[in-house]
């Protein structure tokens, strides 16, 4: 098969279906690092 | 740049989501929660806040113009960063998960060499974080000023300010977070580009034959010690720099530590190849009169219906603002912790990070202004870096036998080669890198004697 044409089709999905999956892994990441039990410890507040 | 309303819509849009997701993240419980996350974060988010944090606009817009006027020639040099990135998770980036009381590589310095390393590496991680950080600024000020027609000074200023009010509210969990969702847009924005360049190509055949001729002419144009400059630019430069090291102390196990820097490093070897790629398309399809560093923005203009070129332009505001928020976090932290007295008590550390982080901001973004270029800045960087820290950091997380002066003895022998080099002679940056290192070890050597045997052996 053709260089250009295997990279410039197979890489640009194979990065796409990464982006989902960063999508999601960070959604993940996001709902229990910025949870409310999460902040309560220790907290100090918005004292910016 | 012509927008539509769409475009303009896109683009409004991720600025005001970005302002709103500062003010939700803007509780932090700590300095160890603005510094280092508590040391929690997992090893995919590792590997994507990595990602985000080196993709700038040297490694899309950079590499895709040195694709457009010399092929896949320079993918020779690439990747060696790439390797750079995945021996750092194999061997350095556990040694330092390792250090649990440690929050920054001035923190690691102290522990193998003694006080005055701290400090040293402090002013040096502070220095080239806000050196990288302005120059990150202007290179996304030049963008957003073209595509909105603004001011440089004002496309700056948002550039770096919004960056700046989410690494202030929410410290390193929400510039990880951040990073996380613009690396995901910055994935499908870029794919979809390369995707739809694709669909224009008209004969596959002449595009490898460009490919292959470019390439070809590239090679018989540069010599190998450019060749091997470039690599081995790429392989130090950005070694272990503060938010990369900071990734590796963030992380919630050395497992995690090392399996984020290993994804990372084989992400971006497919990375350079993709965008390689999508220069060499731009060269087919836009011919060979345009200027390199704008080949990937004129070939989106070209390819990308509204909308969608907004969200490209999002995209290339986002490698931008990942990168230069995780700089300021890591040199607000430095100032910290490196600078500061570390028994001030943890609420007024985080004041004092806060502060430093709009200070540092403000810093970036007037420098940004005065920046000569971008590829020179960067460079200077990365000659100060290599031979500065790097010998001594690598020889302590390794574990081998450390003499109080040897550290600060190759940090001051790196600084003072390296900053004669660029300032005083007209050698290249890698010939600069190697002579800084000369001048580290020079310096440790004398470090090393000049130590007392009987206190340190």
């Amino acid at each position: 098969m053709n260089f250009m044409k295997l990279i410039t089709c197979v890489l640009p999905v194979l990065c796409l279906l990464l982006s989902a999956f960063v999508v999601g892994v960070t959604t993940i990441y996001v709902r229990t690092a910025f949870s409310p039990s999460e902040n309560s410890k220790k907290e100090l507040g918005p004292n910016v | 740049m012509n927008l539509t309303y769409l475009d303009l819509a896109v683009i409004i849009t991720y600025f005001a989501v970005l302002a709103i997701f500062a003010l939700f993240v803007r509780r932090t419980s700590g300095f160890d929660d603005f510094s280092l996350a508590h040391r929690s974060v997992p090893a995919a988010m590792v590997f994507a806040s990595l990602c985000g944090a080196y993709l700038g606009p040297g490694y899309s817009l950079g590499v895709a113009g040195k694709a457009y006027a010399s092929g896949f020639l320079m993918n020779l040099a690439w990747i060696f960063f790439s390797l750079q990135t995945v021996l750092v998770g194999i061997w350095l980036a556990p040694r330092l998960r390792r250090y649990s009381g440690v929050y920054t590589l001035g923190g690691v310095m102290q522990a193998a060499y003694g006080g005055m390393a701290q400090p040293l590496t402090g002013i040096v991680s502070i220095g080239l974080c806000i050196g990288f950080a302005s120059v990150l600024g202007r290179a996304g000020g030049v963008v957003l000023a073209g595509a909105l027609h603004l001011r440089l000074g004002t496309a700056i200023a948002a550039i770096t300010g919004i960056g700046v009010l989410y690494a202030l509210t929410g410290g390193l969990k929400s510039v990880i977070a951040t990073e996380g969702f613009q690396f995901a847009i910055v994935l499908s924005s870029f794919s979809i580009l390369v995707l739809r360049a694709a669909h224009r190509i008209p004969s596959w055949t002449e595009a490898n034959a460009t490919a292959s001729q470019l390439t070809l002419n590239g090679w018989n144009a540069t010599t190998c010690p450019q060749l091997g400059g470039m690599a081995l630019l790429f392989l130090l430069g950005e070694t272990l720099i503060p938010p990369y090291a900071n990734r590796a102390l963030a992380s919630k196990s050395e497992k995690s530590s090392s399996q984020g820097f290993i994804f990372a490093g084989i992400f971006s070897l497919f990375w350079f190849i993709m965008i390689s790629a999508a220069g060499v398309m731009a060269r087919i399809l836009l011919g060979p009169h345009i200027d390199p560093d704008s080949a990937l923005i004129q070939l989106a203009r070209t390819v990308l219906p509204s909308g969608l070129l907004g969200l490209f332009l999002v995209a290339l505001a986002a490698i931008v603002m990942s990168t230069q928020e995780s700089l300021l976090n890591a040199a607000s932290v430095c100032l910290t912790r490196d600078l500061l007295p570390t028994s001030m008590p943890d609420r007024l550390q985080l004041r004092f990070a806060r502060g430093a982080t709009l200070a540092f901001g403000a810093v970036a973004a007037w420098l940004a202004l005065r920046s000569p270029s971008i590829i020179d800045g960067l460079l200077i960087c990365y000659s100060i870096w290599a031979p500065t820290i790097l010998p001594a950091l690598i020889w302590a997380l390794l574990g081998l036998p450390a003499r109080r002066w040897a550290g600060v003895g190759s940090i001051v022998g790196g600084a003072i080669v390296s900053t004669a080099g660029f300032t005083l002679t007209s050698h290249s940056a890698s010939i600069n890198v190697l002579y800084g290192i000369l001048g580290s070890f020079m310096g440790a050597v004398i470090g090393y004697l000049a130590t007392p045997r009987r206190r340190y052996s």
